[in-house]
Protein backbone atom coordinates (compact mmCIF):
# COMPACT_ATOMS: atom_id res chain seq x y z
CA UNK A 1 0.00 0.00 0.00
CA UNK A 2 2.51 2.69 1.11
CA UNK A 3 4.76 1.96 -2.00
CA UNK A 4 1.66 2.65 -4.12
CA UNK A 5 0.98 6.14 -2.61
CA UNK A 6 4.70 6.71 -2.77
CA UNK A 7 4.61 6.34 -6.49
CA UNK A 8 1.19 7.85 -6.91
CA UNK A 9 1.65 10.81 -5.31
CA UNK A 10 5.14 11.36 -7.83
CA UNK A 11 2.63 11.69 -10.34
CA UNK A 12 0.45 14.55 -9.01
CA UNK A 13 -1.35 16.62 -11.70
CA UNK A 14 -1.94 19.64 -10.65
CA UNK A 15 -3.74 20.77 -13.83
CA UNK A 16 -2.35 18.37 -16.68
CA UNK A 17 -2.94 19.90 -20.23
CA UNK A 18 -4.94 16.43 -20.73
CA UNK A 19 -7.26 17.66 -18.09
CA UNK A 20 -8.12 21.27 -20.42
CA UNK A 21 -8.76 19.54 -23.51
CA UNK A 22 -12.26 18.12 -22.42
CA UNK A 23 -15.62 19.09 -23.87
CA UNK A 24 -16.45 22.60 -23.60
CA UNK A 25 -18.59 23.50 -20.92
CA UNK A 26 -20.41 26.41 -18.97
CA UNK A 27 -20.30 26.39 -14.89
CA UNK A 28 -21.17 29.19 -12.97
CA UNK A 29 -17.79 31.00 -11.96
CA UNK A 30 -19.27 34.12 -10.91
CA UNK A 31 -20.45 35.67 -13.98
CA UNK A 32 -18.36 37.34 -16.79
CA UNK A 33 -19.33 35.59 -19.85
CA UNK A 34 -20.78 38.90 -21.48
CA UNK A 35 -22.35 39.57 -24.97
CA UNK A 36 -19.70 39.66 -27.54
CA UNK A 37 -17.25 37.67 -29.85
CA UNK A 38 -13.67 36.83 -28.38
CA UNK A 39 -10.73 34.62 -28.99
CA UNK A 40 -8.62 33.47 -26.57
CA UNK A 41 -5.42 30.88 -26.79
CA UNK A 42 -4.31 29.20 -23.73
CA UNK A 43 -0.50 26.90 -23.65
CA UNK A 44 0.28 24.63 -20.90
CA UNK A 45 3.06 22.55 -20.23
CA UNK A 46 2.91 19.22 -17.53
CA UNK A 47 5.28 16.87 -16.34
CA UNK A 48 5.39 14.21 -14.11
CA UNK A 49 9.03 13.57 -12.82
CA UNK A 50 11.09 11.28 -10.83
CA UNK A 51 14.98 10.97 -9.55
CA UNK A 52 16.78 8.04 -11.00
CA UNK A 53 15.84 6.33 -8.00
CA UNK A 54 12.40 6.93 -8.28
CA UNK A 55 12.10 7.85 -4.30
CA UNK A 56 11.79 12.04 -5.23
CA UNK A 57 8.97 12.83 -7.51
CA UNK A 58 7.91 16.80 -8.41
CA UNK A 59 5.43 17.76 -11.41
CA UNK A 60 5.27 21.03 -12.44
CA UNK A 61 2.35 23.10 -14.50
CA UNK A 62 2.81 25.72 -16.68
CA UNK A 63 -0.11 27.56 -18.28
CA UNK A 64 -0.62 30.40 -19.50
CA UNK A 65 -3.76 31.92 -20.88
CA UNK A 66 -6.66 32.93 -18.91
CA UNK A 67 -6.05 32.09 -15.30
CA UNK A 68 -8.56 31.38 -12.48
CA UNK A 69 -8.35 30.99 -9.16
CA UNK A 70 -10.72 30.28 -6.50
CA UNK A 71 -10.16 32.41 -2.43
CA UNK A 72 -10.85 30.00 0.28
CA UNK A 73 -14.80 30.48 0.83
CA UNK A 74 -14.74 32.91 -1.81
CA UNK A 75 -15.87 33.39 -5.64
CA UNK A 76 -13.84 33.51 -9.11
CA UNK A 77 -11.44 35.52 -10.27
CA UNK A 78 -10.57 35.46 -13.74
CA UNK A 79 -7.44 36.80 -14.93
CA UNK A 80 -4.98 36.53 -17.80
CA UNK A 81 -1.25 35.77 -17.16
CA UNK A 82 1.06 32.89 -16.53
CA UNK A 83 0.59 30.14 -13.55
CA UNK A 84 3.04 27.91 -12.90
CA UNK A 85 2.47 24.84 -9.71
CA UNK A 86 4.82 22.59 -8.35
CA UNK A 87 4.68 20.02 -6.22
CA UNK A 88 7.08 17.53 -4.78
CA UNK A 89 7.20 14.32 -2.65
CA UNK A 90 9.28 12.18 -1.50
CA UNK A 91 9.65 8.35 -0.67
CA UNK A 92 8.86 8.71 2.94
CA UNK A 93 5.30 10.46 2.06
CA UNK A 94 6.85 14.42 2.75
CA UNK A 95 4.64 16.56 0.32
CA UNK A 96 4.76 20.53 -0.78
CA UNK A 97 2.61 22.15 -3.04
CA UNK A 98 2.93 25.88 -4.59
CA UNK A 99 1.22 27.86 -6.94
CA UNK A 100 3.12 31.26 -8.66
CA UNK A 101 2.13 33.78 -10.98
CA UNK A 102 4.64 34.56 -13.51
CA UNK A 103 5.90 36.55 -16.30
CA UNK A 104 5.15 35.34 -19.25
CA UNK A 105 8.73 35.31 -20.06
CA UNK A 106 9.29 32.23 -17.74
CA UNK A 107 8.18 29.82 -20.31
CA UNK A 108 8.88 29.22 -24.13
CA UNK A 109 6.28 27.43 -25.99
CA UNK A 110 7.40 26.69 -29.52
CA UNK A 111 5.75 25.85 -32.98
CA UNK A 112 6.33 21.77 -32.82
CA UNK A 113 4.87 22.62 -28.84
CA UNK A 114 8.47 21.74 -27.43
CA UNK A 115 9.03 23.94 -24.64
CA UNK A 116 10.90 25.03 -21.64
CA UNK A 117 10.65 26.27 -18.31
CA UNK A 118 12.68 28.82 -16.33
CA UNK A 119 11.64 28.98 -12.74
CA UNK A 120 12.90 31.02 -9.55
CA UNK A 121 10.00 32.23 -7.03
CA UNK A 122 12.20 35.20 -6.14
CA UNK A 123 12.80 36.86 -9.07
CA UNK A 124 11.09 40.15 -9.74
CA UNK A 125 7.42 39.65 -11.11
CA UNK A 126 6.85 36.43 -9.55
CA UNK A 127 4.08 36.25 -6.72
CA UNK A 128 1.96 33.81 -4.92
CA UNK A 129 -1.30 32.83 -6.58
CA UNK A 130 -4.26 34.58 -5.18
CA UNK A 131 -6.18 31.64 -4.90
CA UNK A 132 -7.07 28.10 -5.51
CA UNK A 133 -5.91 27.76 -9.04
CA UNK A 134 -9.53 25.93 -11.31
CA UNK A 135 -9.04 25.04 -14.62
CA UNK A 136 -8.64 27.47 -16.95
CA UNK A 137 -11.48 29.10 -19.31
CA UNK A 138 -15.02 28.03 -19.27
CA UNK A 139 -14.53 23.99 -17.91
CA UNK A 140 -17.42 22.69 -16.30
CA UNK A 141 -15.32 20.85 -13.88
CA UNK A 142 -13.10 23.17 -11.46
CA UNK A 143 -10.26 20.40 -12.12
CA UNK A 144 -8.61 22.05 -9.72
CA UNK A 145 -5.34 21.76 -7.60
CA UNK A 146 -7.70 21.14 -4.44
CA UNK A 147 -4.89 22.00 -2.17
CA UNK A 148 -3.89 25.21 -0.79
CA UNK A 149 -1.55 27.75 -3.09
CA UNK A 150 1.54 27.22 -1.33
CA UNK A 151 1.92 24.37 1.58
CA UNK A 152 5.17 22.28 2.86
CA UNK A 153 7.78 24.05 0.40
CA UNK A 154 10.44 26.65 1.70
CA UNK A 155 11.23 29.48 -0.90
CA UNK A 156 12.57 30.18 -3.01
CA UNK A 157 12.08 27.48 -5.58
CA UNK A 158 14.66 27.43 -8.72
CA UNK A 159 13.80 24.79 -10.84
CA UNK A 160 13.86 24.87 -14.72
CA UNK A 161 12.74 22.12 -17.63
CA UNK A 162 12.37 21.14 -21.16
CA UNK A 163 9.64 19.25 -23.05
CA UNK A 164 10.69 16.99 -26.29
CA UNK A 165 7.76 16.06 -28.22
CA UNK A 166 7.01 12.18 -28.79
CA UNK A 167 4.78 10.25 -30.08
CA UNK A 168 1.18 11.22 -31.96
CA UNK A 169 0.04 14.79 -31.86
CA UNK A 170 -3.58 14.53 -30.62
CA UNK A 171 -5.84 17.37 -32.19
CA UNK A 172 -9.11 18.10 -31.26
CA UNK A 173 -11.91 20.32 -32.55
CA UNK A 174 -15.19 20.67 -30.48
CA UNK A 175 -18.23 22.84 -31.03
CA UNK A 176 -20.25 23.78 -28.36
CA UNK A 177 -23.68 25.68 -28.03
CA UNK A 178 -24.88 26.26 -24.65
CA UNK A 179 -27.75 28.29 -23.19
CA UNK A 180 -29.19 29.54 -20.07
CA UNK A 181 -32.42 30.74 -19.43
CA UNK A 182 -34.00 32.34 -16.26
CA UNK A 183 -37.39 34.05 -15.22
CA UNK A 184 -36.75 37.57 -14.34
CA UNK A 185 -39.58 39.84 -12.73
CA UNK A 186 -39.91 43.49 -14.74
CA UNK A 187 -42.49 46.20 -14.41
CA UNK A 188 -44.78 44.32 -17.25
CA UNK A 189 -44.32 40.99 -15.37
CA UNK A 190 -42.41 37.59 -15.29
CA UNK A 191 -40.23 37.31 -18.47
CA UNK A 192 -37.53 34.58 -19.56
CA UNK A 193 -34.19 35.79 -20.62
CA UNK A 194 -31.69 33.88 -22.07
CA UNK A 195 -28.06 33.66 -22.87
CA UNK A 196 -26.72 31.52 -25.77
CA UNK A 197 -22.89 30.73 -26.61
CA UNK A 198 -21.18 29.11 -29.17
CA UNK A 199 -17.73 28.34 -28.59
CA UNK A 200 -15.27 26.87 -31.66
CA UNK A 201 -12.50 25.20 -29.43
CA UNK A 202 -9.36 23.69 -30.99
CA UNK A 203 -6.68 21.36 -29.07
CA UNK A 204 -3.53 20.80 -29.92
CA UNK A 205 -2.30 18.07 -27.67
CA UNK A 206 1.73 16.54 -27.88
CA UNK A 207 3.00 13.85 -25.56
CA UNK A 208 6.39 14.85 -24.22
CA UNK A 209 9.59 13.80 -22.52
CA UNK A 210 10.57 15.80 -20.30
CA UNK A 211 13.61 16.69 -18.17
CA UNK A 212 14.06 19.32 -15.08
CA UNK A 213 16.97 20.72 -13.20
CA UNK A 214 16.08 21.89 -9.49
CA UNK A 215 18.43 24.12 -8.21
CA UNK A 216 16.80 24.75 -4.91
CA UNK A 217 13.91 23.32 -3.82
CA UNK A 218 13.23 22.33 -0.24
CA UNK A 219 10.08 20.39 1.78
CA UNK A 220 8.66 20.89 4.93
CA UNK A 221 6.43 18.67 6.97
CA UNK A 222 5.92 16.42 10.02
CA UNK A 223 9.02 13.99 10.33
CA UNK A 224 7.73 10.99 8.27
CA UNK A 225 9.22 8.50 10.96
CA UNK A 226 7.83 10.08 14.36
CA UNK A 227 5.31 12.29 13.03
CA UNK A 228 6.31 15.13 15.51
CA UNK A 229 8.43 17.50 15.15
CA UNK A 230 8.83 19.50 11.88
CA UNK A 231 11.99 18.75 9.45
CA UNK A 232 13.39 20.49 5.97
CA UNK A 233 14.46 17.97 3.49
CA UNK A 234 16.37 18.99 0.30
CA UNK A 235 16.06 18.42 -3.26
CA UNK A 236 18.44 19.08 -6.15
CA UNK A 237 19.15 17.03 -8.79
CA UNK A 238 17.93 15.84 -12.36
CA UNK A 239 14.58 14.64 -12.67
CA UNK A 240 13.09 13.45 -15.92
CA UNK A 241 9.73 11.01 -17.61
CA UNK A 242 12.04 8.00 -17.26
CA UNK A 243 8.64 6.60 -15.17
CA UNK A 244 6.52 9.62 -15.84
CA UNK A 245 5.13 11.59 -17.87
CA UNK A 246 4.39 14.84 -19.58
CA UNK A 247 2.48 16.97 -22.55
CA UNK A 248 2.68 20.24 -23.79
CA UNK A 249 -1.11 21.67 -25.27
CA UNK A 250 -2.34 24.85 -27.30
CA UNK A 251 -6.11 25.74 -26.56
CA UNK A 252 -7.93 28.67 -28.65
CA UNK A 253 -11.43 28.91 -28.16
CA UNK A 254 -13.22 31.04 -30.86
CA UNK A 255 -16.40 32.25 -28.36
CA UNK A 256 -19.58 34.00 -29.77
CA UNK A 257 -22.27 35.02 -26.92
CA UNK A 258 -25.68 36.34 -27.44
CA UNK A 259 -27.94 37.94 -24.81
CA UNK A 260 -29.22 40.56 -22.83
CA UNK A 261 -26.52 43.58 -21.92
CA UNK A 262 -27.93 43.52 -18.42
CA UNK A 263 -28.73 40.53 -15.89
CA UNK A 264 -27.05 37.28 -15.10
CA UNK A 265 -27.52 33.72 -15.83
CA UNK A 266 -25.05 31.29 -14.51
CA UNK A 267 -21.47 32.08 -15.89
CA UNK A 268 -23.29 34.50 -18.49
CA UNK A 269 -23.72 38.53 -17.78
CA UNK A 270 -22.14 41.09 -15.71
CA UNK B 1 9.46 -2.51 -5.69
CA UNK B 2 8.88 -1.87 -8.90
CA UNK B 3 7.76 -5.67 -9.61
CA UNK B 4 5.73 -5.10 -6.81
CA UNK B 5 4.14 -2.11 -7.89
CA UNK B 6 3.20 -3.76 -11.32
CA UNK B 7 1.94 -6.90 -9.82
CA UNK B 8 -0.42 -4.81 -7.53
CA UNK B 9 -1.33 -2.71 -10.15
CA UNK B 10 -2.24 -5.66 -12.08
CA UNK B 11 -4.37 -7.00 -9.61
CA UNK B 12 -6.49 -3.77 -9.09
CA UNK B 13 -7.20 -3.42 -12.67
CA UNK B 14 -8.42 -7.05 -12.98
CA UNK B 15 -10.41 -6.32 -10.35
CA UNK B 16 -11.80 -2.79 -11.83
CA UNK B 17 -12.74 -4.61 -15.00
CA UNK B 18 -14.87 -7.07 -12.87
CA UNK B 19 -16.89 -4.93 -10.86
CA UNK B 20 -17.37 -2.23 -13.84
CA UNK B 21 -20.85 -1.86 -14.21
CA UNK B 22 -20.82 -2.33 -18.19
CA UNK B 23 -18.00 -1.86 -20.19
CA UNK B 24 -19.68 -0.81 -23.48
CA UNK B 25 -18.72 -1.45 -26.97
CA UNK B 26 -15.63 0.27 -28.18
CA UNK B 27 -13.98 0.61 -24.21
CA UNK B 28 -13.39 -2.93 -23.72
CA UNK B 29 -10.47 -4.21 -21.97
CA UNK B 30 -9.61 -0.39 -20.43
CA UNK B 31 -9.14 0.85 -24.08
CA UNK B 32 -10.92 2.83 -26.16
CA UNK B 33 -10.68 1.20 -29.36
CA UNK B 34 -12.64 1.51 -32.94
CA UNK B 35 -16.57 1.68 -32.62
CA UNK B 36 -19.21 2.99 -30.73
CA UNK B 37 -19.15 4.51 -27.37
CA UNK B 38 -22.45 5.55 -25.48
CA UNK B 39 -21.52 7.15 -22.80
CA UNK B 40 -23.37 8.75 -20.02
CA UNK B 41 -22.97 9.84 -16.12
CA UNK B 42 -22.80 12.25 -13.13
CA UNK B 43 -20.59 14.54 -11.93
CA UNK B 44 -20.67 17.01 -8.62
CA UNK B 45 -18.34 19.23 -6.85
CA UNK B 46 -18.70 20.64 -3.53
CA UNK B 47 -16.36 22.43 -1.07
CA UNK B 48 -17.00 23.72 2.09
CA UNK B 49 -14.86 25.29 5.23
CA UNK B 50 -15.44 24.58 8.95
CA UNK B 51 -14.10 27.67 11.24
CA UNK B 52 -14.28 25.66 14.06
CA UNK B 53 -11.07 22.85 12.91
CA UNK B 54 -10.04 25.77 9.98
CA UNK B 55 -10.75 22.86 7.58
CA UNK B 56 -11.25 23.66 3.82
CA UNK B 57 -12.10 20.54 1.83
CA UNK B 58 -13.70 19.82 -1.49
CA UNK B 59 -15.13 16.63 -2.97
CA UNK B 60 -15.64 15.89 -6.52
CA UNK B 61 -17.41 12.81 -7.65
CA UNK B 62 -18.12 11.51 -11.61
CA UNK B 63 -19.90 8.44 -12.83
CA UNK B 64 -19.70 6.30 -16.02
CA UNK B 65 -16.96 5.95 -18.32
CA UNK B 66 -13.51 7.06 -16.62
CA UNK B 67 -10.14 7.36 -17.73
CA UNK B 68 -6.97 6.99 -15.46
CA UNK B 69 -2.92 7.68 -16.59
CA UNK B 70 -1.55 4.78 -14.89
CA UNK B 71 1.58 5.19 -13.12
CA UNK B 72 3.90 2.94 -15.37
CA UNK B 73 6.15 4.01 -18.10
CA UNK B 74 5.09 3.61 -21.94
CA UNK B 75 1.50 2.60 -21.08
CA UNK B 76 -1.83 3.60 -22.47
CA UNK B 77 -4.56 5.52 -20.74
CA UNK B 78 -7.15 3.50 -19.33
CA UNK B 79 -10.73 3.53 -19.99
CA UNK B 80 -13.24 2.00 -17.07
CA UNK B 81 -16.69 2.08 -16.18
CA UNK B 82 -16.84 3.64 -12.79
CA UNK B 83 -17.79 5.46 -10.37
CA UNK B 84 -14.64 7.86 -9.15
CA UNK B 85 -14.67 10.18 -6.01
CA UNK B 86 -11.86 12.23 -5.13
CA UNK B 87 -11.58 14.23 -1.32
CA UNK B 88 -9.09 16.95 -0.45
CA UNK B 89 -8.78 17.97 3.28
CA UNK B 90 -6.68 21.22 3.61
CA UNK B 91 -6.25 22.26 7.41
CA UNK B 92 -3.88 24.23 9.33
CA UNK B 93 -0.50 23.66 8.61
CA UNK B 94 1.11 21.25 8.10
CA UNK B 95 -1.81 18.99 8.09
CA UNK B 96 -2.95 18.33 4.31
CA UNK B 97 -4.26 15.03 2.30
CA UNK B 98 -6.26 14.19 0.24
CA UNK B 99 -7.82 10.73 -1.77
CA UNK B 100 -8.96 9.04 -4.69
CA UNK B 101 -11.41 6.20 -4.55
CA UNK B 102 -13.80 4.14 -6.73
CA UNK B 103 -16.85 4.05 -5.08
CA UNK B 104 -20.19 1.59 -5.15
CA UNK B 105 -22.93 3.66 -7.40
CA UNK B 106 -25.55 3.71 -4.23
CA UNK B 107 -22.82 6.25 -2.79
CA UNK B 108 -23.88 8.90 -5.20
CA UNK B 109 -27.56 10.01 -5.90
CA UNK B 110 -29.08 12.72 -8.29
CA UNK B 111 -32.35 13.98 -8.60
CA UNK B 112 -34.25 15.48 -11.61
CA UNK B 113 -33.72 18.84 -10.67
CA UNK B 114 -29.70 18.27 -10.30
CA UNK B 115 -29.49 18.20 -6.14
CA UNK B 116 -27.66 15.25 -5.37
CA UNK B 117 -26.89 13.15 -2.35
CA UNK B 118 -23.26 11.65 -1.12
CA UNK B 119 -22.48 9.03 1.27
CA UNK B 120 -19.16 7.66 1.44
CA UNK B 121 -16.98 5.30 3.83
CA UNK B 122 -13.58 4.24 2.57
CA UNK B 123 -13.77 1.03 5.07
CA UNK B 124 -16.69 -0.01 2.95
CA UNK B 125 -16.48 -3.11 0.65
CA UNK B 126 -16.67 -2.38 -2.62
CA UNK B 127 -14.22 1.06 -2.32
CA UNK B 128 -10.82 1.08 -3.91
CA UNK B 129 -8.45 3.21 -4.17
CA UNK B 130 -8.27 4.97 -7.89
CA UNK B 131 -5.77 2.92 -10.23
CA UNK B 132 -4.08 6.04 -10.84
CA UNK B 133 -4.73 10.02 -11.59
CA UNK B 134 -8.03 10.57 -13.21
CA UNK B 135 -7.89 12.95 -16.69
CA UNK B 136 -11.64 12.66 -17.57
CA UNK B 137 -13.17 11.16 -20.47
CA UNK B 138 -14.24 13.63 -23.30
CA UNK B 139 -15.35 11.24 -26.08
CA UNK B 140 -17.96 10.59 -23.75
CA UNK B 141 -19.28 14.13 -23.20
CA UNK B 142 -17.88 14.21 -19.92
CA UNK B 143 -16.51 17.20 -18.15
CA UNK B 144 -13.18 17.73 -18.02
CA UNK B 145 -11.35 16.05 -15.05
CA UNK B 146 -12.91 14.38 -11.73
CA UNK B 147 -9.68 15.62 -9.32
CA UNK B 148 -5.75 16.61 -9.75
CA UNK B 149 -4.48 13.18 -8.39
CA UNK B 150 -5.29 9.36 -8.21
CA UNK B 151 -2.93 9.05 -4.68
CA UNK B 152 -4.15 9.16 -1.20
CA UNK B 153 -1.59 11.09 0.90
CA UNK B 154 -1.53 12.51 4.07
CA UNK B 155 -4.91 10.96 5.73
CA UNK B 156 -5.86 7.81 6.82
CA UNK B 157 -8.89 5.99 7.17
CA UNK B 158 -11.71 5.11 7.03
CA UNK B 159 -12.76 8.81 5.24
CA UNK B 160 -16.34 9.13 5.33
CA UNK B 161 -18.42 11.78 4.31
CA UNK B 162 -21.73 12.84 3.90
CA UNK B 163 -22.32 15.40 1.98
CA UNK B 164 -25.97 16.81 -0.18
CA UNK B 165 -26.28 19.17 -2.63
CA UNK B 166 -29.51 22.00 -3.11
CA UNK B 167 -29.52 23.91 -6.28
CA UNK B 168 -29.09 27.11 -6.33
CA UNK B 169 -29.01 28.53 -10.13
CA UNK B 170 -30.63 27.75 -13.68
CA UNK B 171 -29.95 24.96 -15.84
CA UNK B 172 -27.03 25.41 -17.96
CA UNK B 173 -27.39 23.20 -20.77
CA UNK B 174 -24.28 22.79 -23.70
CA UNK B 175 -24.91 20.69 -26.77
CA UNK B 176 -21.28 19.92 -28.89
CA UNK B 177 -19.58 17.92 -31.39
CA UNK B 178 -16.14 16.55 -31.29
CA UNK B 179 -13.91 15.71 -34.10
CA UNK B 180 -10.60 14.46 -32.93
CA UNK B 181 -7.60 12.77 -34.93
CA UNK B 182 -5.04 11.24 -32.81
CA UNK B 183 -3.32 8.89 -35.60
CA UNK B 184 -3.83 6.32 -36.55
CA UNK B 185 -7.31 7.33 -35.12
CA UNK B 186 -10.35 9.80 -35.62
CA UNK B 187 -13.37 10.16 -33.62
CA UNK B 188 -16.47 11.87 -33.98
CA UNK B 189 -19.05 12.40 -31.21
CA UNK B 190 -21.58 14.56 -29.76
CA UNK B 191 -22.82 15.32 -26.21
CA UNK B 192 -24.96 16.92 -24.12
CA UNK B 193 -24.71 18.29 -20.96
CA UNK B 194 -27.10 19.80 -18.00
CA UNK B 195 -25.41 21.69 -15.44
CA UNK B 196 -26.35 23.93 -12.35
CA UNK B 197 -25.09 26.13 -9.48
CA UNK B 198 -25.84 24.14 -5.86
CA UNK B 199 -25.36 25.03 -1.96
CA UNK B 200 -23.34 21.94 -0.71
CA UNK B 201 -23.39 20.99 3.07
CA UNK B 202 -22.03 18.14 5.28
CA UNK B 203 -19.67 16.82 6.89
CA UNK B 204 -16.25 14.39 6.66
CA UNK B 205 -14.42 12.85 9.34
CA UNK B 206 -11.14 11.06 8.88
CA UNK B 207 -7.25 11.87 10.40
CA UNK B 208 -4.69 13.54 9.60
CA UNK B 209 -1.46 11.49 9.24
CA UNK B 210 0.77 12.64 12.90
CA UNK B 211 -1.91 14.83 14.14
CA UNK B 212 -5.20 12.28 14.24
CA UNK B 213 -8.83 12.42 13.49
CA UNK B 214 -11.33 15.34 12.94
CA UNK B 215 -14.77 15.54 12.17
CA UNK B 216 -15.35 18.85 9.77
CA UNK B 217 -18.97 20.34 9.13
CA UNK B 218 -20.22 23.08 6.40
CA UNK B 219 -22.90 24.45 4.67
CA UNK B 220 -23.15 27.17 2.53
CA UNK B 221 -19.96 26.57 0.10
CA UNK B 222 -19.76 26.25 -3.50
CA UNK B 223 -21.16 23.17 -5.75
CA UNK B 224 -21.81 22.67 -8.93
CA UNK B 225 -23.94 19.37 -10.49
CA UNK B 226 -23.69 18.22 -13.84
CA UNK B 227 -26.06 14.92 -15.60
CA UNK B 228 -24.11 14.13 -19.09
CA UNK B 229 -24.53 11.52 -22.08
CA UNK B 230 -22.56 11.48 -25.17
CA UNK B 231 -21.83 9.24 -28.24
CA UNK B 232 -18.58 8.99 -29.52
CA UNK B 233 -17.58 6.83 -32.81
CA UNK B 234 -14.31 5.49 -33.09
CA UNK B 235 -12.39 4.40 -36.65
CA UNK B 236 -8.63 3.28 -36.57
CA UNK B 237 -6.91 -0.05 -36.66
CA UNK B 238 -7.02 -2.67 -34.56
CA UNK B 239 -3.60 -2.22 -33.17
CA UNK B 240 -1.89 1.23 -32.06
CA UNK B 241 -2.44 3.74 -29.82
CA UNK B 242 -3.01 7.70 -29.58
CA UNK B 243 -3.56 9.19 -26.15
CA UNK B 244 -6.31 7.18 -24.88
CA UNK B 245 -7.54 5.52 -28.22
CA UNK B 246 -5.70 1.99 -28.59
CA UNK B 247 -4.29 -0.06 -26.50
Amino acid sequence: MRQSRRWLIGALVVVSAASMTGAVAYADLGGGVVPGHTVSTSVSGFAGLSDQNSDTFISLSVVSGQLSFRARGGGITRQDGTEVQISASTIDNLFGFGCWLTPASVVTVNQDLSATLTFDSSAPGVTPCPGQPVAPGLSAAPAMTNINTAQGLRAPIVISAQWTPSYSLDERHVVADTTCNVSVLTASGPRVQSFRATDNQDTKDQSSAAVATVTNLTLQGFDPTTGQVIVEVPLTGTFDTTHGFADVATVTDNLVVNGPTAGTCGPFGS
Amino acid sequence: MLIKRLARTAALLGCLLVIGSSVPAGAAGGAITAGQIDGSGNYAFGQGYDPSTGIDFSVQIQTGLNTFRLHRPEQPLFTISANVLSANFDGPFPNLGFGCWLVPSSDFVVAPDLGARLTFDSSNPGVTECPGDPVGTPQTGAPTTVGPSGALQGITGPVQLNMTWVTSGPVITTRSTTKEACPPFTSIGTGTQQNANSTPSGSASAAFDGSGPFTAQFSGGYGSVTVFSGRTTINGPSTGRCGNFGS
